[in-house]
């Protein structure tokens, strides 16, 4: 029997050289348990070894692999060619990030964005804490289950590629760093809301969310980011009233 | 080695298509669902600007009401706000999150109160408000 093959047609760009990207297609063999990622390790290995794409654990686990499959923001480690074959697939760069090479997109606007939420458990007491035993900040199962799905974010950046407001307002602060923010202040042990709410609040953030919604649609871990920024809205609008109806009160 | 500011400026930048919202079924449904509320608004403000002439001229006012133009539009004007409720009150079940003791309510069960509240509501308004008008 013949052997089966699948056309790739991946998008090209060499910075420098090319003015814009231009897509060249491959025709490799056909494996159904191959993905999207295997395919391209295939033709960096047979037919052109400059084709530069970026990945690490080839598990779903390190976000670094996402790219553009048939117009949808995958994973391509998790993305199956036999959901695709026999028609070609198209492989592009993550949308709305400025392609530095081929398939790599250049992700220093999100790891920015990242930093600013302070995605980290802040604490007053953590200076005068006694260090070592004792320094632990106790939580009930139930009280994980307030924040459990917005830690899931493995920093794809798949939500953003789906993001028509950050497509057109690069400012956006975006969906997984809100939902990341929103995962640390819904947890008990933290005490950096205040820290950072200005961020969040501020016109680049929360509010220029529409709720398209695609985000949560094309994440790979079910961290539902836009119901994350809903839920922001509704507290910082929670904190707007309470403000002016017991300007004492101090949260 | 290209440092990472000189890949930067000679890196592609991405350009939103001006069609993009054509791009998925999802997108298409999110322009309407943004259309639908400015239906919504106009048929509130088209109505409350001829209340001045219900309280001058009720009879002129009411063959206004009946006018085949203003039936059409406000049937889709209704058509148009009711698939904005429906995503709205769609919408609760994740903006809500209320864990009573130690469960969250599910989202599912919020939208249900929701389309349930509203269902309650539409048929007190009909009991109380229409009903009378239409019996006399
Ligand atoms: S929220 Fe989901 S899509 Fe966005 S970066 Fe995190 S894991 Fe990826
Ligand atoms: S290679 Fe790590 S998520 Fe795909």
């Amino acid at each position: 029997m013949a052997e089966r093959t699948i056309g790739l047609s991946v998008t090209r760009f060499r910075p420098g050289e090319d003015r814009q990207p231009v897509s060249q297609t491959f025709t490799i063999p056909y494996h159904d348990d191959w993905v999207v990622l295997d395919a391209l390790q295939y033709i960096k290995d047979r037919h052109d070894g400059s084709l530069s794409f970026r990945w690490s654990c080839h598990m779903g686990v390190c976000g670094s692999c996402g790219m553009m499959v048939n117009g949808v923001p995958k994973l391509t480690c998790a993305a199956f060619l036999r959901d695709y074959f026999p028609n070609e697939v198209r492989v592009e760069p993550l949308a709305n990030f400025p392609v530095i090479r081929d398939l790599v997109v250049d992700i220093d606007d999100f790891m920015h964005k990242l930093a600013e939420v302070k995605p980290y458990i802040i604490r007053d007491d953590l200076e005068t804490a006694p260090v070592g035993f004792g320094h632990e900040f106790r939580q009930a199962p139930e009280e994980v289950d307030d924040y459990r799905q917005f830690s899931m974010c493995i920093n794809c950046m798949l939500c953003y590629s789906a993001c028509p407001v950050y497509g057109m307002e690069p400012r956006f602060l975006g969906p997984a760093a809100i939902a990341l923010a929103h995962r640390y202040n819904m947890d008990s042990r933290d005490q950096g809301r205040n820290e950072r709410m200005p961020v969040i609040g501020s016109s680049e953030g929360i509010w220029e969310c529409t709720y398209i919604g695609e985000c949560s649609v094309v994440c790979p871990k079910n961290v539902d980011p836009a119901s994350a920024i809903q839920r922001t809205k509704l507290a910082t609008t929670n904190d707007w009233f309470r403000s002016i109806l017991m300007p004492w009160g101090k949260r | 080695m290209a440092t990472s500011a000189e890949s930067r400026t000679r890196a592609y930048r991405w350009r939103m298509p001006v069609a993009w919202w054509l791009k998925s079924t999802h997108y298409t449904l999110y322009m309407v669902r943004e259309l639908t509320a400015v239906f919504g608004a106009l048929w509130a403000i088209l109505f409350l600007a001829q209340v001045p002439l219900m309280k001058a001229d009720y009879a002129g006012w009411l063959s206004q009401m009946r006018s085949p133009g203003w039936v059409l539009f406000s049937f889709v004007s209704l058509l148009f706000v009711l698939y904005h409720v429906w995503t709205w009150f769609n919408l609760m079940g994740s903006v809500l999150y209320i864990r009573l003791g130690k469960s969250p309510i599910p989202g599912t069960a919020i939208n249900a109160l929701m389309f349930a509240v509203w269902a309650v509501a539409s048929i007190v308004i009909a009991l109380v408000v229409a009903t009378p008008i239409l019996v006399g």
